[in-house]
């Protein structure tokens, strides 16, 4: 086995070139998959860095009633790495500059949260170190006007905050939800009214030292709220076995909040941790977690939206608290941070993204196979005679197979490590790269390169087990050659003679001799008779076209989803100008009048581009008799189970609201050139979306049918008649509105011409019925006040327009949008992914590329012996490059005709795939022009210019020297 | 008539200190129809004398003349068309194309030159050689006396000055070698083909007109 080992190696030395080659295209495929491993870790470090920044660092979140020891023993439980607690201590009245805010809310936290758990950067001085000491909220700063300072002492008198009802009866202001944690979310309207009937009682006093002000980039604990009448401050919570002595006002364990972060095995399966700390079932604990939205929903007192729900929540928490003895009754768990570590938690956007990565890694596999394969393969066709040999001294056929996995082994031995390193090297200038693109579009946060260890091990060992599947059908058929065929060195090499004689089989057509002469004449019969070795050599470029066709076109399609999914570009502003409806002077006129003024200064502003604007009510109600309706009976509905709401049907009619919408000019000339309508045929006529969707309620807690549908019957022609919300009760028979409808639309329409048409039209879908008038129309018939706005528009430097624009609305008032900041990140987003998906594309192109070259040369190297001897014979330089020329063509042809068809249906049948897993919009197909282009281009040139190669080389060699050899 | 000559042939290997004449000054002549044997030891020089007049290899320094044009002036192109038309080798391991038939390997350097094929040219030698029925074989349908006899036809059909024949019977078992050396015999009486024959077997040798015996990278006998 020695001497075969020391053979394989001296064989891989010799031919250099061929080695060398097989060694790049290994480390190429080494290389990407550990990119496509180390950007998704680099990605997922990055989510984790932007999640932790946002939200902080925690796993779980409990609520409950918590001693000291409780939450003792909550920080000894295996699974818990740190437990973060929170507890509120006191309200106290300050000096504002604020009528809404007016109270300082003081909250003791322990050092965890603050290092930690709550994103709490600070803005100057230093967090607390005992609980003499205090940091400040940024509003608490902002709204005291910079009268407390860093270094200044500052005396509270704390106390619960408290509400005298109507009937005189005091109301301490506590939050059910939260046990009996300080309610700071309720605000003060009723203060604001000066009704005067709420304010601090006192409890107990404390003074502390202010040591720093925190920062405005905090998380939710620390910013503003609009809705809080409380600023907060920040006092360290610094012994857990004495947290009685925050418990001024008696709220005990219910005021204390806890946050824990478990270890990184715990992490993995945070339900089980809930399930075992909880005490209840895994099935309650899931069920529980995923009604955290409802359990959350508020009313302005602080109490839930029902009584029924509020029951429910409390008779869970009883549940919950009885079942363990942490004290826990409640928990939820950090979302968004799980997501993104990928702890399983049902999500579909994670699980696309395992997914894709998973298909990736996947194809990037599966094409190295085949094509390291073909080179192991090459590799073994030149030594047959070797093992032909070796199998007549007595090499058994498992040595042989030894031997093929042997110089893979030591292919890989090279390849691999060069290749990972590549790949680390790729990632990490691909990262920096995408962050510098990506810039300051990021909200603050960095691309990160994360390539932890088991990330590299992975990809070797993924790497290894490429090279191995591609090896081992190889090795096994060389063991398999005999030793007659192998010394007799015969190629596969045989005519398709049929039974009779026919002279036929043996010219050549008469067009190669013309054209390629002798040289082509002997190409031709080669390529005819030796077709295993044509088929290898056809087979290594079919493969590469055809995975490098589906893979562009499926990059294509994906990116143009990508790009239409975030529907970037066309407008970066929008502006909705307000109006004083409740001035009696105004009339709708005006209003009208005032927004269109509006719109064309924007308009005419030097930095806006584009405009487009959209002018709506849908203050109107229309009642359509029944017979009107369509129902379309093979849907097996009829008209009393379809609606919802049993106000919306009388006996003979079907009331709702209609919209009606103008717009722009030359968004209205657009519409009407997509529903192919001329502009005279629609005149003072309305354009109605024909669409409607009717719902079958199911069972109670089923979710209802949705069915599409047409909405009325035949209504071109017929008038619609619409009255103004406000002035139902006064009308008697009279309406307000009639509208004849000119034409239909629908849903689709819309949502295939979404680019081309005014972005309002699509708030015309999937709603209540819209009419589209003319702008003159609109003025005519719209006398309600309740019209609005809306002004899209592109600027090419928007901070400056928006500017403008509130100079243009300073005493009208506007809601101003400026999404240019969001349309950057889109485009650096879709310019990274378009980095990623081109390098891959070239790097599946390049494994390719290096498996032909060595096809081809190693095809040309096994024929020297045969081409020393046409010279011999006396073949000139010209004869072989006519031969050459017709060869390079042949196998550029077949491979293209198999090829192509075959990378076009991969494409289909990937883009199939990918779209049965999604759920709303489809990606599109895009067919691979380009690829194909660029694929006939490569392969004719890459051809050809291959063989010109290794002949030239071959045609220098010595005649008899090649011979000779080759007779050994 | 001189059919070929050479005058003060060398072929040196080798540089500087470790250069050494595989042939050594040979001077010969042969006229039109005759029929050499070149004998030597291993090593001595023959097969590298031989391979320099066929043209596959370029002589250190020295002249070959063959039917009036001397190799040295042409190059490589020259040469290939100067071989295909005027000089026909045999080679110890046959070297017939293997994905060209009986037929196509024969007619080859015909085709190369854009030559019509002499049918009755073509036929004579096939029969001559006994492989008519095997024209439409492949090289790998062949024994080994059919593949040589293939080799010598392919040798002749272009009618050549001269015709090298390198170890033809090397590879071939007695009966064969019996057959390819009366072939080869009958080839030059009937076509009067100039043959020069490379051989280490004396007996073999004996069938040819004279003998040249190469020691050493010279021409030491003449019988």
């Amino acid at each position: 086995m020695k001497t075969l080992a020391k053979l394989t190696l001296k064989s891989l030395l010799m031919n250099k070139t061929r080695t060398l080659v097989t060694i790049v295209g290994i480390m190429l495929s080494a290389a990407l998959i550990t990119v496509v491993a180390g950007v998704f870790t680099s990605a997922q470090a990055t989510l984790i860095s932007s999640a932790v920044r946002e939200t902080g660092d925690y796993d779980i979140v409990f609520d409950g009633q918590f001693s000291n020891e409780n939450i003792k023993k909550i920080g000894m439980n295996r699974d818990v790495q740190d437990v973060a607690y929170k507890q509120s201590v006191g309200m106290a009245e300050v000096e504002t500059t604020s009528k809404y805010r007016r109270y300082a809310l003081v909250t003791a936290l322990n050092k965890t949260a603050f290092d930690k758990v709550y994103v709490m950067p600070l803005e100057s001085g230093r967090y607390p170190k005992n609980s003499e000491e205090i940091v400040l909220s940024p509003s608490f700063a902002r709204y005291t006007s910079g009268k407390y300072k860093i270094g200044e002492k500052v005396t509270l008198k704390l106390g619960n905050r408290v509400k005298t009802d109507e009937d005189n009866s005091k109301n301490i202001l506590i939050n059910a939800a939260h046990g009996n944690e300080i309610n700071k979310y309720i605000y003060m309207d009723e203060n604001y009214y000066g009704e005067g009937n709420e304010y601090i009682e006192p409890e107990f006093e404390k003074t502390y030292t202010i040591v720093g002000v925190l920062s405005d980039l905090g998380s939710e604990l620390v910013t503003d709220k609009s809705s809080s009448a409380c600023m907060d401050v920040f006092t360290l919570s610094d012994d857990v076995d004495n947290l009685q002595k925050f418990n001024y006002l008696g709220l005990g364990q219910n005021s204390i909040h806890i946050r824990i972060n478990l270890t990184d095995d715990a992490e993995s399966d945070p339900i089980n941790v809930i399930t075992q700390m909880s005490g209840c079932d895994a099935d309650f604990v899931k069920t529980y977690i995923d009604s955290y939205g409802e359990r959350s929903s508020f009313d302005e007192d602080g109490y839930f939206m029902d009584a029924e729900t509020r029951e429910m929540f409390e008779r869970t928490q009883k549940t919950i608290h009885s079942s363990n003895s942490f004290g826990i009754s409640g928990f939820s768990l950090n979302v968004d941070l799980l997501r993104f570590k990928g702890i399983g938690i049902s999500d579909t956007n994670m699980g696309i993204v395992f997914g894709f990565t998973g298909l990736i890694i996947f194809i990037i596999m599966a094409s190295s196979i085949f094509i390291i394969r073909n080179s192991i393969s090459i590799s073994v066709t030149e030594k047959t005679k070797l093992y032909g040999m070796l199998s007549s001294i007595g090499t058994t056929p498992r040595q042989i197979r030894r031997n093929v996995l042997f110089e893979s082994f030591l292919l890989g031995l090279v390849g691999i490590p060069l290749g990972i390193c590549l790949g680390v090297g790729v990632t990490a200038c691909l990262m920096r790269i995408c962050d510098y693109i990506a810039m300051d579009n990021l909200n603050g946060n960095h691309l990160l390169f994360s390539v932890p260890f088991i990330a590299v091990v992975a990809a070797v060992l993924l790497s290894a087990l490429t090279i191995y599947l591609s090896s081992i059908s190889i090795a096994i058929s060389a063991s398999k050659i005999s030793p007659i065929a192998a010394i007799r060195g015969n190629r596969d090499v045989r005519i398709k003679r049929g039974k009779k004689v026919n002279e036929k089989i043996y010219r050549t057509p008469k067009i190669i001799k013309k054209l390629f002469g002798t040289g082509g004449s002997i190409a031709y019969k080669n390529l005819k008779r030796s077709k295993t070795q044509y088929r290898t050599t056809v087979i290594s470029i079919v493969l590469s076209v055809s995975v490098y066709i589906t893979v562009f076109s499926f990059v294509e399609s994906a990116l143009d989803y990508t790009r239409r999914y975030y529907d970037s570009a066309d407008y970066n502003m929008s502006v909705v100008p307000f109006s004083n409806i409740e001035d009696e002077k105004i009339t709708a006129a005006d209003i009208i009048g005032s927004d269109l003024k509006l719109s064309d200064q924007i308009g005419a502003l030097s930095d806006v581009q584009k405009l487009s604007y959209d002018m709506k009510t849908i203050n109107y109600l229309a009642y359509f008799p029944k017979k009107n309706i369509y129902i379309d009976k093979s849907k097996n509905f009829s008209f009393n189970r379809v609606f919802r709401s049993e106000e919306e049907i009388t006996e003979d009619t079907f009331k709702t609201v209609v919209g009606i919408m103008t717009m722009d000019d030359k968004s209205y000339k657009d519409f009407l050139e997509t529903l192919g309508i001329d502009a005279s045929e629609i005149k003072g006529k309305g354009i109605l979306n024909n669409s409607n969707t009717y719902y079958i309620e199911r069972g109670e807690n089923e979710k209802a049918e949705e069915i599409p549908s047409k909405f009325l019957k035949d209504p071109v022609g017929s008038k619609i008649n619409l009255d103004d919300i406000e002035n139902l009760e006064q009308n008697s028979g009279k309406h307000d509105i009639s509208i004849e409808i000119g034409a239909v639309y629908d849903n689709d329409l819309i949502k295939e011409n979404q680019k081309k048409l005014n972005p309002a039209l699509t708030s015309t879908v999937d709603t209540f019925p819209y009419i589209i008038v003319d702008m003159n129309t609109y003025k005519e018939l719209i006398k309600s006040k309740m019209t609005d706005t809306d002004i899209f528009l592109y600027s090419k430097n928007a901070t400056k327009t928006e500017e403008d624009i509130k100079e243009l609305t300073v005493n009208s008032g506007a809601f101003i949008n400026n999404y240019e900041y969001t349309v950057k990140s889109i485009n650096a987003v879709v310019t990274i992914l378009e980095i990623f998906i081109y390098g891959f594309i070239i790097v599946i192109a390049a494994i390719g590329l290096t498996n032909i070259f060595n096809t081809i040369t190693t095809n040309m190297s096994l024929r020297r012996k045969e081409f020393a001897m046409l010279q011999s014979v006396g073949m000139t330089r010209k004869e072989f490059r006519r031969m050459v020329d017709l060869e390079s063509i042949m196998y550029a042809a077949k491979s293209l005709v198999i090829a192509l068809p075959l990378g076009i249906f991969g494409g289909l049948a990937v883009n199939y795939i990918f779209n049965s897993n999604l759920i709303d919009d489809k990606m599109a197909y895009q067919f691979p022009w380009l690829a194909i282009l660029i694929s006939v281009a490569v392969v004719v040139c890459v051809v050809w210019l291959i063989m010109t190669f290794s002949l030239s080389r071959l045609r220098k060699q010595n005649i008899i020297e090649t011979i000779r050899n080759d007779n050994i | 008539m001189e059919i070929l000559k050479t005058e003060n042939l060398v072929k040196t290997y080798g540089q500087g200190d470790n250069s050494f004449n595989a042939v050594d000054g040979i001077s010969l002549s042969v006229e039109k129809g005759e029929f050499i044997s070149i004998v030597g030891a291993s090593g001595s020089g023959k097969s590298t004398l031989m391979h320099m007049l066929g043209g596959v290899d370029r002589p250190t320094s020295g002249k070959i003349t063959i039917d009036g044009t001397e190799l040295s002036e042409m190059n490589n192109d020259k040469l290939a068309i100067f071989r295909r038309r005027q000089i026909g080798i045999v080679y110890q391991f046959y070297n017939l194309i293997p994905i060209l038939t009986v037929e196509e390997n024969i007619t080859l350097p015909l085709d190369l030159d854009g030559k019509a094929v002499d049918n009755e040219r073509l036929e004579s030698i096939l029969d001559t050689l006994g492989i008519k029925e095997k024209r439409h074989n492949l090289p790998n349908e062949l024994s080994g006396g059919q593949q040589q006899r293939v080799s010598i036809a392919r040798a002749l059909i272009s009618d050549p000055a001269i015709l090298l024949a390198d170890e033809p019977t090397g590879n071939l078992d007695s009966r064969a070698t019996e057959d390819i050396v009366s072939l080869l015999k009958m080839t030059n009486k009937k076509f009067n083909q100039t043959i020069i024959m490379i051989t280490h077997n004396l007996e073999i040798a004996k069938v040819a007109d004279r003998i040249l015996t190469v020691s050493d990278g010279k021409l030491v006998e003449e019988v």
